[in-house]
């Protein structure tokens, strides 16, 4: 949009202007001088983009460089209809677009590399749509806010499907643009009736909160920002919106509407009565027991439950898919989970399987259900699962008949379940609370004594224990600021047993689905999230998983994003092994031959070979503990720097 | 996927229970106290078997898929019992998959296992913290009674629950009480007195769970 072209339409540009300036925070402008050269502007004069509101108003963001439009001949396209769509995105709290590029959405990626200036969102290149949709996993649970993908129909997003779904059972959320071609007369013979569908949703809406097909622009407005606010509201899930080809590419002769600020939604809190009622058993139990999921939502999660924890003294147990309870805090009891069966209160916080924590199923040859809890127990639940609608897929996990559940955000119900609390507490309970604090603190030391007394076995072993891989790591990054962008299940919990966890950006909990290949790609997301702000930041990772998406490293280098990888290579899909092993038990035959199609042997792979492959600096790989420690340390230093580094670790299984 | 490995936890140190549970019927049999195997060709078998998958090469347990079975491993005779006929998710080794002989052999391995140097030894460890959490024990009776519960009633009264947790134990039985109930336990806790325990071990574990 060219200053010319508004004098002709004789709009008060002035003014009108100023209203939309204000909109985009971080718009980048359009050459004023530049926009001349668009002589031949549709009769119907579209509203002005951010940026190019910006410029004219004098916002200093018209500073920013900016494009040439070009002649409006019948052999350019002036002002596409992917302009004004980039406008819509980056009114919206989107740092970063992750993709793989692709023919169907080839307009509104020119939109977004130069109208949009390639600045908010950022466009960061990938191997595959899998590491996008991974990526943009891990991403948000450190940034706290959703990054965008862009995929080809169909085949791009049968590959992000995987990872879409992992995010989808963690309950995190990203906006998933999609090219398409709505059109079938315009579509070219051959790959561009492949790459479109009718729905192209239809593929993912399993796993997906909110999905539109726009045919107007004015409808993509609107559908992306509803999308965006559906998504970012508690329970989180993604949006897909599809990116038509042809309106992308057209001229956006039809003007639509301006793009008004985007406002997020508030999530939903707690009923009150239901409040009053928590709080006045809370109080009454005599053995509480808090066990939360995804209590924090926001950096203000951890403090809000150390709070309510403490005046009650009662222990929490963590599942740790976020950092909920600082793991050095005496009432992080997660590794004593038996303290269910003397609670005769459960308050569940934003549980993700209720069910599991205080029952289980046993897997024997004929599985039975069991449970944990004593007779009698109260269970109570502030959890935005129960607004999760059911569908095809079964990740909600199995029921629990909570005696009081309530449909809400727990974080944001938390100050007045604290004030409610406060309100209800007696000078008798309040009065057990020396003893109960005693006991848990005793508790907590003697559970970190054991845990290093069982570290200590098997110390200068090689294969390396895992024990001993997660206290050199953490000797080395405990006095920097440090995060954790891996899960530990394979792990044997070794950080979450012997770390302190005390701030939410330092750990990014868990896959959600199970999908094996998210460890690595969601491990670079998070990176990314951190990017800048100096932190060391570390992912173990298990070969299998980076096997699947090695080319995750490729982004790091390419990007320049500081990440110290260490590889747990157990040469092995160790879980897998166990299973099979398990059947040949229960079936009295040759257990050894469980390694046949479990074990990732030879040959061994090398994975400092593989990162430099990729332009990663690496080390490995590493059999002799002795040498662990130099080589972190000289890894560190290389992330320090600004770079990624590997480590190729030869461990024991978990 | 995601749930085996919390199964696996459950199995596998229902393991222990179960070895517990038959501990009677094994003395029954008058199975022997020691297998008298060959421990270097007991790795090789705990290897080839598989039984580091779950429970590390040491025998140091792994938490979520297979408890501590080294060092300090439990009597043979509940070994092998436990092994052939697991209750939990362990799965079963039948004689025909894994040969008396083997068994031996890995159980010899189990006992060659020395306990870890002290964490206060090892600088990585060493400089773990305990939070907010008590001051540890300095009392040396106390910190033998912490060494005797972590090899011996840790796998079940710990992370995951065979037997009932013991905290605030104390309120239920006092130092006298405790030391009575091990000595003379009710199945299905084992009898560890006299032996593996001694009269000291037994003190100073009593002295430990009161702290609990």
């Amino acid at each position: 949009m060219g200053k010319k072209a508004d004098k002709k339409s004789g709009v008060d540009r002035r003014s009108f202007l100023a209203g939309i300036a204000t909109v985009g925070a971080a718009a980048v402008a359009a050459k004023p001088e530049a926009a001349s050269a668009a002589a031949n502007v549709p009769t119907k004069v579209m509203p002005p983009s951010v940026a190019v509101a910006a410029a004219d108003t004098g916002s200093p963001l018209a500073t920013t460089p900016t494009i040439d439009f070009p002649a409006t001949d019948r052999l350019h396209v002036s002002h596409p209809g992917s302009d004004y769509m980039v406008d819509v995105v980056r009114n919206l709290p989107i740092d970063y677009i992750i993709a793989t590029p692709g023919s169907t959405f080839r307009g509104i990626q020119e939109s977004f590399i130069n109208y949009g200036q390639n600045v908010h969102p950022e466009w960061i290149t990938v191997h595959h749509e899998e590491i996008s949709a991974a990526m943009a996993h891990g991403y948000a649970k450190v940034a706290g806010k959703p990054a965008a993908i862009i995929v080809h129909d169909d085949v791009g997003l049968q590959h992000a499907s995987m990872a879409m779904y992992n995010a989808w059972c963690d309950r995190v959320g990203m906006l998933v643009l999609v090219g398409n071609i709505l059109d079938a007369s315009s579509r070219r013979p051959g790959v561009e009736w492949d790459h479109t569908a009718i729905s192209p949703a239809e593929a993912v809406r399993g796993f997906i909160k909110y999905d539109d097909s726009p045919v107007s622009l004015d409808q993509f407005r609107e559908s992306t920002t509803r999308g965006y606010s559906i998504m970012t509201t508690p329970p989180f899930g993604s949006c897909l919106i599809t990116v038509d080809g042809d309106l992308a590419e057209r001229p956006a002769e039809v003007g639509p509407l301006p793009i008004s600020p985007y406002h997020p939604v508030r999530p939903p809190a707690a009923d009150a009565n239901a409040i009053e009622e928590i709080a006045k058993l809370l109080v009454a139990a005599t053995n509480p027991v808090i066990v939360t999921s995804r209590l924090s939502r926001t950096p203000a999660g951890p403090s809000l439950l150390i709070k309510l924890a403490e005046m009650l003294q009662a222990p929490v147990i963590d599942t740790n898919d976020r950092v909920n309870m600082p793991t050095n805090h005496y009432l992080y009891q997660s590794f004593n989970r038996s303290l269910v069966g003397q609670a005769d209160f459960v308050l569940g916080l934003e549980v993700s399987d209720l069910f599991g924590v205080l029952g289980d199923v046993v897997d024997t040859t004929i599985r039975h259900t069991i449970t944990k809890t004593k007779p009698g127990v109260k269970v109570a639940e502030i959890n935005s699962e129960l607004l999760v609608g059911s569908g095809n897929y079964q990740d909600k996990q199995r029921f629990y008949p909570s005696d009081i559940p309530v449909g809400a955000d727990a974080e944001v119900s938390m100050p007045a379940l604290i004030d409610a609390v406060a309100r209800n507490m007696t000078d008798a309970r309040r009065n057990l609370n020396p003893q109960r604090a005693q006991r848990f603190k005793q508790m907590f030391t003697n559970t970190r004594m054991a845990s290093l007394d069982a570290a200590a076995v098997g110390w200068n072993a090689s294969p390396i224990s895992p024990a001993r891989l997660c206290a050199e790591v953490w000797n080395q990054i405990k006095t920097e600021d440090w995060a954790y962008v891996s899960q530990s299940t394979f792990l044997s919990n070794w950080p979450q047993r012997t770390w302190d966890f005390t701030k939410t950006y330092q750990g990014i909990g868990v896959s959600g689905g199970g999908g094996v290949g998210y460890q690595m790609p969601a491990a670079v997301g998070a990176a990314l999230a951190h990017k800048g702000t100096g932190r060391v930041v570390v992912n173990i990772v298990g070969d299998g998983e980076l096997l699947m998406l090695p080319g995750s490293l490729w982004t790091l280098a390419h990007h320049r994003i500081p990440l110290l990888t260490i590889v747990h290579n157990n040469r092995a899909w160790h879980q897998e092994h166990m299973h099979v092993q398990r059947m040949a038990n229960r079936r009295d035959r040759d257990v050894s031959r469980s390694a046949i199609g479990t074990v990732i042997t030879d040959p061994n792979v090398d994975f400092s070979y593989l990162a430099k492959a990729y332009g990663v600096y690496a080390e490995g790989p590493i059999e002799n503990p002795d040498q662990l420690v130099p080589a972190l340390q000289r890894a560190i230093k290389m992330v320090k720097s600004g770079h990624p580094a590997l480590l190729d670790i030869v461990t024991q299984p978990r | 996927m995601k749930k085996l490995s919390t199964l696996l936890s459950v199995a596998a140190a229902a393991l222990l229970f179960s070895a517990f549970v038959s501990t009677e019927s094994v003395h029954a049999q008058s199975a022997p106290a020691s297998s008298a195997g060959d421990a270097v060709a007991g790795k090789t078998a705990f290897m080839h078997y598989g039984c580091y998958e779950c429970h590390g090469t040491q025998g140091q347990g792994n938490f979520g898929a297979g408890p501590a079975i080294a060092p300090h491993p439990m009597p043979y005779a509940n070994f092998l019992t436990y092994i052939r006929a697991p209750r939990g998710e362990m799965p079963p080794f039948d004689d025909h998959v894994l040969p008396a002989g083997d068994a031996q052999n890995i159980f010899a391995y189990l006992e060659t296992i020395p306990a870890g140097q002290p964490p206060s030894h090892i600088a990585a460890l060493n400089s773990i913290g305990y939070g907010t959490g008590a001051a540890p024990q300095s009392s040396a009776a106390l910190s033998h009674g912490g060494e005797v519960y972590d090899a011996y009633c840790l796998k079940c009264h710990g992370s995951a629950p065979i037997g009932p947790s013991l905290g605030n134990e104390k309120s239920r039985k006092d130092l006298a009480a405790t030391v009575e109930w091990i000595k003379n336990p009710a199945p299905p806790m084992p009898k560890l007195f006299p032996a593996p325990l001694s009269e000291q071990d037994v003190n100073d574990v009593a002295a430990y769970v009161q702290t609990l």
